[in-house]
């Protein structure tokens, strides 16, 4: 195949409660998709949030996966709620007027926390990139990857990851807290046969019954990280089709 | 890199509603730092508010409705609506499909959480009209911009802090040169919250006066408001004044807050963006500089330019004027770099009494002419030491 794709040379997953019946109820059958971190120092670990110990556990076992020092990678981090727990505390604190409000929560509410703490603990200069959308979030940042990589970068890390926001803030939300993980480049690695992904595309008309976006935006990943390990070429869908669905082709060796 | 065209631009501040307020400002070196007003505070702090009243949001996208939505919709309709009709120009030449919106904010709409919340505290219920999802999630002012224009590209919000709005201008560059788009609306709007100014002031931040960047004196930043949007094409239109030649990006990796001390990071995103360009630092006539009045972050940026830049090269800082807009600050300097080339003066730094003595680089204290300017170098770097830079081209408007 001659098109422009990208080759996925690692992965990596992670949930907030693995255990539970809603992440069982996926049958995804990922192994190795706890919290476990050796990247996250432990004075972090205690003070971050459960995005950013997500985003952390699926990033460092994509690494691992495709072999790569994190170092080396440039990032986009893509959540569309990111540290809303934190942001929820602040804003708690200030209808409170609890204040001065807690400088180190301030500073882990902005969208790049996750990101940030990445770069530093992994000691990456590369650029990083923290995104959002919503539904089609993941769609979105794996078209910045394809822009990324077919412009200025040869390889990068892509995460994705939303813990379970507030009741005050999504009255009902049953979002299920998850990560995930790929390391991505522009060209496949010599002498090695990976799986490779089309330009992700936007099919306005297409609906389906593709109902991971409603439990958490993150979820639209699944699908692809399922397909990528199970060998299996095909179209996958990458968003719920709320305002139009987005698609990629993989193609498997 | 492909070079694409600036086709249009618009800007709200405290300076005003569009471009020529902020360029009168620029020109007169007019601060619009006021005391704090619009949120009630128990410390004293300076802000730049924009206080003209905004546009309301169109029945149909209420559910967007939050200040963050209303000073994106001012910054289309200002000035006689000159940019949204570039947009629907575009729109109509490429196909609607083919123009993207890429906006960066740090905080979106967190401030109609923060008023839901004190609602919530004294009637135990959220205001009717609170859409989270719509008016806070972080991608809600890029969707609303998106929805009003009636844009069907690709979508999405960037939030990297104080950087946010000029890796939405980087990346909207991308979109076009892998042919993914045709036109992308980037920029990015932040408003006035209790967050940010509270938060800043925890740290320890903020100026009790107007803040005074680049000054041996200066203290802290003082905060500010604004949209600032680009429109970048593929292809030039009669009235593109300048081109998007450049644009590097990096991570410190050094600390949450503080800059890097010698401004490694900020250095090499301005090393990357002059390669791309493929210019040397001499090509540079003017550098609008991040220059946020804190001791720290004005002393790693000038050490970084001072390691690439000749003595002679001009800077300033843009933040005594419009105070620090935060994710906004990318795009809305970008404007005021734009500004410089198309009326070919360099802004001085608004505020700034004596220059610190330790920058060996050319701190601009007045506006002065630059008939010959050609490229100018914009830079913005965020918590997490994310660091971008950008450069931009004088395109002769007459062929």
């Amino acid at each position: 195949m001659d098109k422009p794709s990208l080759a996925v040379l690692g992965t990596g997953v992670s949930f907030q409660n693995p255990e539970s019946a809603l992440v069982s109820s996926l049958e995804c059958g990922f192994e190795w998709c706890d919290m476990q971190t050796e990247l996250l120092p432990p004075m972090l670990r205690r003070r971050t949030s459960m995005a950013t110990k997500l985003a952390f556990a699926a990033a460092e076992r994509a690494c691992s996966s495709a072999n790569i020092m994190p170092s080396e990678l440039p990032v986009i981090f893509t959540s569309s709620l990111g540290e809303i727990g934190v942001t929820d505390k602040l804003c708690s604190a200030i209808a409170h007027q609890q204040l001065p409000v807690s400088p180190t929560q301030f500073h882990n509410s902005v969208h790049n926390t996750a990101s940030g703490y990445w770069s530093i603990a992994v000691g990456n200069k590369h650029p990083a990139m923290a995104m959002a959308g919503y539904h089609d979030g993941f769609a979105l940042a794996l078209l910045e990857a394809w822009s990324q990589l077919h412009t200025i970068e040869k390889t990068l890390l892509l995460v994705c990851y939303e813990e379970i926001p507030p009741q005050l803030l999504l009255p009902g939300n049953q979002w299920i807290g998850c990560a995930s993980a790929f390391v991505l480049a522009a060209e496949q690695p010599a002498g090695e046969n990976v799986a490779r992904l089309s330009m992700p595309y936007c099919d306005a008309e297409m609906r389906s019954d593709q109902r991971y976006g409603d439990q958490s935006p993150a979820l639209a990943a699944m699908p692809l990280l399922k397909a990528v390990e199970q060998n299996v070429s095909g179209t996958v869908q990458i968003s719920p089709a709320e305002d139009g669905a987005w698609f990629t082709e993989l193609s498997c060796p | 890199m492909q070079p694409l065209f600036v086709t249009a631009y618009t800007v709200v501040t405290a300076c005003g509603m569009g471009k020529k307020p902020l360029l009168d400002a620029l020109l007169k070196q007019r601060s619009s730092l006021k005391s704090a007003r619009m949120i009630k505070l128990d410390f004293l702090t300076y802000t730049g508010e924009v206080e003209s009243a905004l546009p309301e949001v169109r029945d149909d996208l209420k559910s967007y409705d939050a200040r963050n939505a209303r000073l994106a919709l001012a910054a289309l309709d200002c000035e006689d609506g000159m940019f949204r009709k570039a947009v629907i120009a575009a729109a109509a030449r490429y196909g609607a499909e083919r123009v993207g919106v890429i906006i960066g904010t740090s905080t979106s709409g967190i401030y109609e959480t923060e008023l839901a919340y004190q609602a919530d505290l004294s009637t135990g219920m959220l205001p009717e009209a609170f859409d989270f999802k719509h008016q806070h999630a972080w991608v809600a002012t890029a969707e609303f911009l998106k929805k009003e224009l009636e844009l069907r590209g690709p979508c999405y919000a960037i939030s990297t802090a104080c950087s946010s709005s000029g890796k939405a201008i980087a990346a909207g560059q991308r979109m076009i040169e892998t042919g993914i788009c045709d036109a992308v609306v980037v920029g990015g709007v932040d408003s006035m919250c209790h967050l940010t100014l509270h938060g800043f002031h925890s740290l320890e931040l903020t100026s009790e006066q107007p803040c005074t960047p680049l000054d041996q004196d200066r203290n802290g930043i003082s905060l500010g408001e604004g949209a600032g949007l680009l429109l970048l094409e593929r292809e030039a239109t009669v009235d593109t004044s300048a081109s998007l030649v450049g644009y590097g990006e990096s991570s410190d990796a050094y600390h949450m807050t503080a800059p890097h001390p010698e401004g490694a990071g900020s250095a090499q995103a301005m090393r990357s963006a002059l390669a791309m360009a493929g210019l040397q630092a001499g090509a540079i006539d003017y550098v609008n500089l991040h220059a946020t009045g804190t001791r720290l972050n004005d002393q790693s940026e000038m050490r970084a330019m001072a390691s690439l830049f000749e003595s002679t090269t001009p800077c300033s800082g843009s933040k005594g004027m419009t105070g620090h807009t935060l994710g906004a600050a990318g795009a809305v300097e970008a404007v005021i770099t734009l500004l410089a080339l198309e009326h070919a003066f360099a802004p001085g730094t608004c505020g700034i009494r004596h220059v610190d003595s330790e920058f060996n680089n050319r701190v601009l204290t007045e506006p002065v002419q630059l008939p010959d300017i050609r490229y100018v170098m914009n830079n913005n770097f965020g918590f997490g030491g994310n660091n971008v830079s950008l450069i931009f081209a004088k395109e002769a408007t007459d062929g």
